[in-house]
This record gives C-alpha cells, structure tokens and sequence, in this order.
C-alpha cells in the first residue's frame, strides 16, 4: 500500500512533512536494533537522533535506492562511533558476569545463556568496523551490498570483515563450548 | 549450529521502544521538520505535541502572563481572546480532527465509514483531550479515534505510566516533550515582544480574528482563530509557508483553566500485555468447495464473478503470531486459518481481493487489523463499525481498502477502485448459500 521509501524523501524536498513516513516505517527496526547494541536510555535517544539527521541530510540522499533503511542503519552507525566504549564497557561487563560468579553487581542485562557471555566477550574485542559489519548483516539483516551502502565501504571490504568475525566468532564458541547445541543458546 | 545463528539470538529478547519513546522521537522530529503531527498507520498512539504546544502555551500564558498581554502590545483582540479562557491554574485542552486530515503519506488520504446501504459517509474523528498542571508538573493525556481510547498517559514527577504498560521514565523534573517547552518558551517571548498579531477572517461564514504567534527557533509558527464577537477559541492550524499541502486545521472543543479538581489525574489502566512482535503466513490453492469445510464455517465471497471481475483464485491461509522476531514456530503464540479471494488479475490494473478471518489478530496479504485497548481496529485506527458499515480508506489514488465485519469474519478488501472495492462489499455473501 505504501510507496517507496525514496518516494516519500524526493516529496519530503518540497513538503517537509513527508518525511514522517519514513520514520513511521522505520522507527521500530532502528531503535530496537540501537537497544540491542546499547542501553535503553541512550539508544532511545541515538534512535531520535538518527531520524533528526536523516531529514537534515535527505537531500543526499539516493533515490534509486527505494529501501531508505540501510542509509538510516549507515547513519545509526555514524552515531554510534561516538559511544564505541559504552557499547564495549557494557560487553564486557556481560561476559565477567559469567565469568565471576562472585560478581555482587551484575550488569542489568546478565546472561541467560552459556554462550551469551562468550559472544559478549568475541565482540567486546571485535574493532568498531567489524562489529558494525556483523551486526548489520546478523541483526538488520542487511546484503552485502547495502552494508557496504551503509557504511561506505567496498563490498569486498565488507565480505572479508564478514568472514573474519564469523570465523572469530565460530573459533570462540568451539574453543569454550564445545558440543552447544541452539536449543542450550536459547534457553 | 551456525555461529550467525548465534549473533542473531544474541539479546534477540530485546524490544523495540514503546509507544512513549517513540512519541518523544517523533515529536523531536517534528520540531525540525514541521507543525502538525500525524498518527501511525497501524498503531496510532502519539502525542500530538506541537499543536498541544500551541494550546498549552495559549493558555498557561493567560494564566501566568496576564499583564504582559496587557501591557501595550497587544491589539486588544489579544487581551479579549485572553480573557476568555478562564485561568484556573491547570489547562485543559480538547482537540478534534478527521484522522485523515493528520495522517500524512505520498498520496491524499482519506479514512470515513461509509453505510453500505445509504451510502452515507462520516469522517473518523480523532481527539486529543489534554490536563496540565505546570504548577505540579503533571501532564494527563488521553487520545481516541472513532470514539475508542488509543492511549492514555500520565506524567507526573515520579514518574509516567501509560495503558500499554509502561512505566519506565526516570523519576525527578517533570518529562515535558522538548517540543512542548521550546514552543512555549517561544510563545512567551512571542508575549513579551508583541509579535504575536491578529487579523480579520471567516471561517463557515462565521467571523473571526486568526491570532498568529511566530514560530521560535527550529518551531513553527501557529495561528488559532478566535469567534470575533465572543473571543472562544474555535480553530488551531500550522503556519507552512514552504509546505504544498493546506495546514491540519484542528477544531478546539476546549481550551480552558479549570480547578485541579476538575482536572482528570486518573493514572491509566494498563492494557494486557502486547506479547505479538511478528506475524507469518503461509497460503495454498483450494477451491470454492472446500474453502468453507476448511475454514469450519461458511466464508465469505462476492460469487463467481463482481464488478465485471471473475473469481480467479482462492487461497487458504495458514496465519500465525509469535512473540520474537523473526517468526519462528519456537516462538509461535497462536495460529488460525484465514482465506483469500481474487477477482480478476491481482497486481493488475484491475482486480479486487477479499481476505478474511474470524480473528481479527492475524496478518496476512490484504488483512490488516489492529487490536488495541480490546478493539479491534481498521486503518488509520478506526475501530472497525457494526455490520452493514465499513471503514474505507486509501493512501493513494490507485488503491482502496475496506475493512468491516460480516457473518463472524472480519474482512478486508482491496481494489485500485474505490467503487469496485465498494461493490464487493456489498456483494458479499456466505460461499454456502451461493452454492
């Protein structure tokens, strides 16, 4: 029923309140992913910011492109680079908190799972950009093409750090939990 | 196992902000990019922050600024309009619009239940009603269409709760939009500078005087339309010199100062917990002869052939609901049956299809439905009406929806032709007694 998220940006140059259409598409799958990656408090308002700089820069915006959310996950990305070591802070106090089971102050998202703190501790140390790579792909569900969009890069730059992460992330789990099956990760 | 597979489960749990968040994102956006608020295609609930603005600034300046409106700036029209809304110490505020003056989209938009029999048309009216208490730094607002409460929330000092369930702001200052302060802070100024000006109209062939405050900052500007004889509030519109559409106008039920005893600080009554995050579906070809044995009761079509369109296809629907994205039969919560008919070539210039269920929670191709505060409702948020009416909408010109209940089932029906989608409706019957 909708059109093209590049429809409702080209009217948004002549009739700004156009653009409301894309945050009304888009608002969910951007700020539950930023609550994936951070804390509700912050991620809420990085969400409210990616839409606010969106509009400031739609007018760069390609419109060949009629699926606006890997720009808007480029610009979540943007942001984010600005809160590596909260992200990172938080990750690895996730993965202590299984490690030390003395620990009187978990951190509020504890896990749950046996592999959520190996996972945690793999992307702590993972570099920005090679996180940023698999969480698009693994959680926005993003192409290579449009990570590659999304955070200007190559996409054979994109497919080699795929590969890199998951070989990091596939090393860990075989090396601390051996034999895990999907339904032990899930609960 | 793959290890995708385990970056993908990892905080899947997550939600994404509520409904709260989301009104706060949005009113954020709206200061940048323009006035009047429009609601969510599916699940309408948001403030409507910069028009609310407009009004709280209207009427807490009254209350705390009367001299200044007095003090040789004004045009006089200023002071009387002023005078007339009484200044109890918390504003109360009622706003009306046709939801689909509000709702904003690429294509026109239209939203009105239409009787299937008369022909008669109404537009859906959606309503704001707002208390606000500077002085204890609350704020209680309440916001229907087609009469049926969509949200309700409550801002308070320790805290906010609204009807979805949600409680989480952190407790201290009052939680008022940013929109909200920086457009009254700018309506003040307006006040104490003698910017805001008046001139003659009329509206219905009624005369009036358009009080217009400039926008402040990133705001925008506003005008309210006061009767010229008895200086009541009647009208608030935006003021959009660049925008290619006319204003949202909305029509002012209240604006008044009324004791807080009058006022409504009843905290909202939580909802039952929203558990659905996504919906699957999955349909195979059957036939008229069997579709109602398989839905266990009779379905409903528009015969072998409506509007000069032949049945083309019927589709059993297998719809199902989980409590994760993405859907997955781990998460599944509950799961039914639905069918679709297509007349004539779907996608086509020219066709018409006819989805339904007997519940309302699902969603498949060509079924959208909403269930909010225990109703079940049809685009734009209306609350889908009694038999023999439906709720007819389009967000472009070459696509209609009408959505109504018959026979158990609700319907939905979609054609690039209103009048096609029309006739279906009215062509609809149970496949059994057409057999």
């Amino acid at each position: 029923m909708d059109r093209s998220d590049a429809t409702a940006i080209a009217a948004s140059l002549d009739e700004p309140r156009a653009f409301v259409a894309i945050f009304e598409r888009h608002f969910e799958v951007i700020g539950r992913y930023l609550r994936r990656r951070l804390s509700e408090t912050l991620a809420d308002e990085l969400t409210a910011e990616v839409f606010t700089t969106a509009f400031a820069r739609r007018a760069s915006y390609d419109l060949a492109r009629p699926d606006a959310r890997p720009w808007l996950y480029g610009i979540a990305a943007n942001l984010l680079r600005a809160h590596a070591r909260a992200e990172e802070r938080e990750l690895r106090a996730l993965a202590c908190a299984a490690a030390d089971p003395t620990r009187s102050q978990a951190p509020a998202d504890s896990p749950s799972t046996p592999l959520e703190p190996v996972l945690a501790g793999v992307l702590a140390g993972l570099a920005l950009g090679d996180r940023e790579v698999l969480l698009l792909f693994a959680w926005g569900e993003l192409t290579y093409e449009e990570i590659a969009h999304a955070l200007e890069l190559p996409v054979g730059t994109v497919k080699s750090r795929l590969n890199r992460t998951r070989a990091l992330v596939r090393a860990a789990i075989s090396t601390e939990l051996p034999g895990l099956t999907k339904e032990a990760f899930h609960g | 196992m793959d290890e995708l597979d385990v970056v993908r489960g990892f905080r899947a749990g997550v939600t994404a902000p509520g409904g709260l968040e989301r009104a706060r994102a949005l009113a954020r956006l709206e200061m940048v990019i323009g006035p009047a608020p429009p609601p969510r295609p599916r699940m309408p609930r948001r403030r409507f922050a910069l028009v609310v603005a407009t009004a709280v600034a209207l009427a807490v300046a009254a209350a705390l600024l009367p001299g200044r409106l007095g003090g040789g700036h004004g045009t006089g029209v200023l002071d009387r309009a002023l005078a007339a809304v009484s200044t109890g110490p918390v504003l109360h505020v009622v706003l009306e619009v046709p939801v689909e003056q509000r709702w904003l989209a690429p294509g026109p938009v239209h939203v009105t239940v239409v009787d299937l029999t008369t022909n008669a048309e109404r537009p859906v009216i959606a309503r704001t009603e707002l208390w606000y208490d500077p002085a204890g730094h609350r704020v209680h607002q309440q916001e229907t269409v087609g009469g049926g409460l969509l949200w309700d929330v409550l801002e308070t000092p320790a805290g906010s709760r609204d009807n979805l369930g949600r409680g989480d702001l952190a407790a201290g200052a009052p939680q008022i939009d940013p929109a909200l302060g920086a457009f009254f802070e700018g309506y003040k100024r307006a006040l104490a500078d003698g910017s805001a000006t008046a001139t003659s109209g009329t509206v219905d062939g009624r005369a009036v005087q358009w009080l217009h405050f400039p926008g402040s900052g990133s705001g925008v500007a506003e005008e309210i339309a006061v009767d010229a004889r008895t200086y009541q509030p009647l009208l608030l519109r935006a003021v959009c010199p660049e925008c290619t559409r006319p204003p949202v106008t909305y029509r002012i039920v209240a604006l008044e100062g009324v004791a807080d005893a009058a006022a409504n600080w009843t905290a909202p009554t939580p909802e039952e917990e929203h558990a659905v995050a996504s919906f699957d579906s999955a349909a195979e070809r059957t036939t008229v002869a069997s579709i109602s044995n398989e839905l266990g009761g009779s379905a409903l079509w528009a015969g072998r052939s409506v509007a000069g369109l032949d049945l083309s296809a019927v589709q059993l629907v297998h719809a199902s609901t989980h409590s994760a994205v993405p859907p997955t039969p781990a998460n599944r919560i509950a799961s039914g049956l639905g069918a679709t008919f297509v007349y004539g070539s779907a996608g086509g210039t020219s066709y018409a299809t006819v989805a339904e269920s007997r519940t309302a929670g699902f969603r498949f191709s060509g079924f959208n439905f909403d269930v909010a505060g225990g109703t079940v409702r049809a685009f734009g948020g209306a609350p889908v009406p009694p038999e023999g009416q439906a709720v007819v909408s389009s967000t472009q010109s070459d696509h209609w929806t009408v959505q109504l209940r018959e026979g158990g089932f609700y319907v939905e029906l979609d054609s690039p032709s209103r009048d096609t989608a029309l006739a279906v409706a009215r062509a609809l019957e149970p496949v059994s007694s057409a057999a």
